[in-house]
């Protein structure tokens, strides 16, 4: 039986008056990738900003490697290993794309006082300077290394917020929607950074709307509707599944292509 | 000692003070990300800590001053006093304020804290002597140097400048490298920062204490200068007078805080001393204000960077080089520190 590096158990949340959560329980294997679908509203990225500590006052248990992190800050769950992407990307704006990753490479983050004042981290700062390009030339982000984030496109916004996560050696990645408003010449960069994150070892969940990606990328498939889930299983037995058509995939009489036929990447 | 001579080494003497409220500033406001509009209490309280300590018990001076303390310390006990009690009222602000409040709220706090510490210290309540404040301090090296002469003039300026170079040092150094990046990280996106690991609290208190124990120094060496420290000193304008300052020069960048201290904090209060006998002194003080605040609203339209904006952390900045892999020693403080500083594009 796979270890469930990360789940969610019972998990109700609500904005105000509305109830976006109404009791949802996933949880994702050791090196699994899991698509979470569904339509607007369904409440896919509360889950993920309930998983990752970013809101609070929801009822239900977090889980991370079976340690109930349900109360833990969001720094403290992202110090675990537990990474995530948002759905508009949160890059640091008026800092250099080279800034923002040098942030992420090797616990640039948790530098301590003594080091600074001291100098000692020069060398550790070499280090990540290191890794940094060689995940910038892997990408092709080199001309734009000393860009400030703000001058990004959409695409490449994603691109370096998923470079940002991949130089953090995260244990799980919650992905928010990473596929939304990139070019098609972008998305495959964005797959291969993918790739690389499940090669190393990462346990992913993606919430997304590109049906192509989360079938050509994602072991299992869980669909959400109006706060719970209504299926899952592989791409293939949900799209089969009525409820999942209805509410989702268009219906009976308008059904959508399949993914898998006629256009290319 | 020529008037003049007495004039030019005041000004000189205020305005490294005046640098260092800056940087001590810009160290909470430009690189923390936070707006303390109580900054000058934190002077006030090395200020009052330090007479406390030097001056003698109550009544002292006219028989009817009502205080706590008065240790009668000398020089340097009274003023490593005051800067004690500058740092533990900044830490005890820090560790009340920051696991609650954040941003605007955080603003408001504070400006309800200096308002009612003022109400407080300056009534008849028997703590630091209400109005009239306290005075009487005697000045530095009293036993070989006369206060009023002109060796005293020329050796407090050294003095000042050197520990203003300390604290140039001090905040380049805590800025630079990887604890400089995740602070500005965190005050850019307190959320994006948080999800890669960057525990914010712990960033924004050290800028935090540490610039309330840079503005408390300063309030040390003001009454260490001027003897004396009233509530008049510490009113709710002057923060406004050194947030316009960090604007002006460049918020985000110790040369800018600086520049900009120099250029409003000594350059306009004393430039309009200057100006001919068309007004009277009423007029002038608030001429002052009328003139920082126009030029601050025409920076914060035109130029919101300020005149020294800060600059990217680019790949050459971070290569090294052969003065970078040098031992750098504590005397590196013309230089601008370690860049590793962001951009605001002009907008």
């Amino acid at each position: 039986m796979q270890q469930i590096v990360v789940e969610a158990r019972s998990l109700q949340h609500s904005y105000g008056g509305v109830q976006a959560v109404r009791g949802m329980d996933i949880g994702v294997g050791q090196g699994e990738m899991i698509g979470l679908i569904g339509p607007n509203g369904a409440g896919k990225s509360t889950v993920i900003e309930c998983i990752s500590g970013c809101v609070r006052g929801f009822s239900g248990q977090i889980l991370l490697y079976g340690v109930d992190i349900s109360k833990w800050s969001t720094f403290k769950i992202a110090r675990a290993g537990l990474l995530r992407t948002f759905q508009t990307p949160r890059l640091f704006r008026r800092m250099s794309v080279l800034s923002n990753l040098m942030l992420a490479a090797e616990q640039g983050t948790v530098e301590g006082m003594g080091s600074t004042l001291l100098g000692k981290w020069r060398r550790r700062d070499a280090e990540r300077l290191s890794q940094c390009l060689d995940v910038l030339d892997r990408f092709g982000l080199r001309a734009i290394a000393d860009n400030a984030a703000s001058d990004l496109s959409g695409g490449q916004e994603r691109l370096v917020e998923l470079c940002r996560i991949l130089l953090s050696k995260p244990k799980v990645v919650l992905l928010d929607e990473p596929f939304a408003g990139v070019s098609p010449e972008n998305r495959h960069r964005l797959a291969e950074a993918i790739g690389e994150l499940r090669a190393s070892g990462s346990t992913l969940l993606m919430v997304e709307h590109r049906l192509e990606w989360v079938e050509r990328l994602c072991d299992r498939v869980v669909v959400m509707a109006q706060g719970r889930e209504i299926a899952a299983g592989a791409m293939d037995e949900i799209r089969a599944n009525e409820e999942v058509v209805l509410s989702y995939l268009g219906t009976k009489s308008h059904p959508l292509p399949s993914t898998t036929e006629g256009k290319g990447a | 000692m020529s008037p003049i001579f007495f004039y030019v080494s005041t000004l000189l003497v205020y305005a490294t003070i005046n640098a260092m409220q800056a940087l001590g500033f810009n160290l909470q406001f430009g690189y923390g990300g936070v707006i303390n509009l109580a900054f000058i209490v934190s002077v006030a309280v090395g200020a009052y800590g330090t007479l406390v300590a030097g001056i003698p018990s109550a009544p002292h001076q006219l028989g009817v001053e009502t205080y706590i303390g008065g240790f009668n310390w000398a020089f340097p006990w009274d003023a490593l006093f005051g800067l004690a009690m500058a740092i533990l009222f900044s830490a005890l602000l820090a560790v009340l304020v920051f696991y609650r409040l954040h941003g605007d709220y955080l603003a408001v706090a504070m400006i309800i804290l200096a308002s009612g510490l003022l109400v407080l210290v300056g009534n008849d309540t028997g703590l630091l002597n209400g109005q009239n404040g306290l005075a009487g301090l005697n000045s530095p090296w009293k036993s070989f140097l006369d206060s009023n002469g002109a060796t005293y003039q020329v050796a407090f300026f050294i003095f000042c400048s050197f520990l203003l170079l300390l604290t140039w040092v001090l905040v380049a150094r805590m800025t630079r490298g990887p604890f400089g990046r995740t602070l500005k990280a965190v005050r850019e996106d307190v959320v994006a920062a948080a999800s890669l690991g960057a525990n914010p609290v712990r960033y924004k208190m050290w800028a935090f204490i540490v610039g309330g124990a840079i503005g408390g120094m300063s309030g040390v060496l003001l009454v260490l200068y001027d003897g004396a420290w009233n509530i008049g000193a510490w009113q709710l304008g002057e923060t406004l007078v050194l947030l316009a300052a960090v604007i002006v020069g460049g918020r985000g960048r110790h040369s800018g805080a600086v520049l900009g201290s120099l250029l409003l904090m000594t350059g306009i209060v004393q430039g309009t001393k200057f100006l001919p006998n068309w007004f009277n002194a009423s007029v002038l003080a608030s001429l002052q204000t009328i003139l920082v605040g126009v030029i601050v609203l025409a920076f914060m339209w035109l130029r919101p960077q300020g005149l020294l904006p800060e600059k990217l952390e680019t790949l050459r900045s971070l290569s090294p080089s052969k003065r970078r892999t040098s031992r750098r020693r504590a005397s590196a403080v013309n230089d601008e520190p370690t860049p590793v500083t962001v951009a605001v594009p002009v907008q």
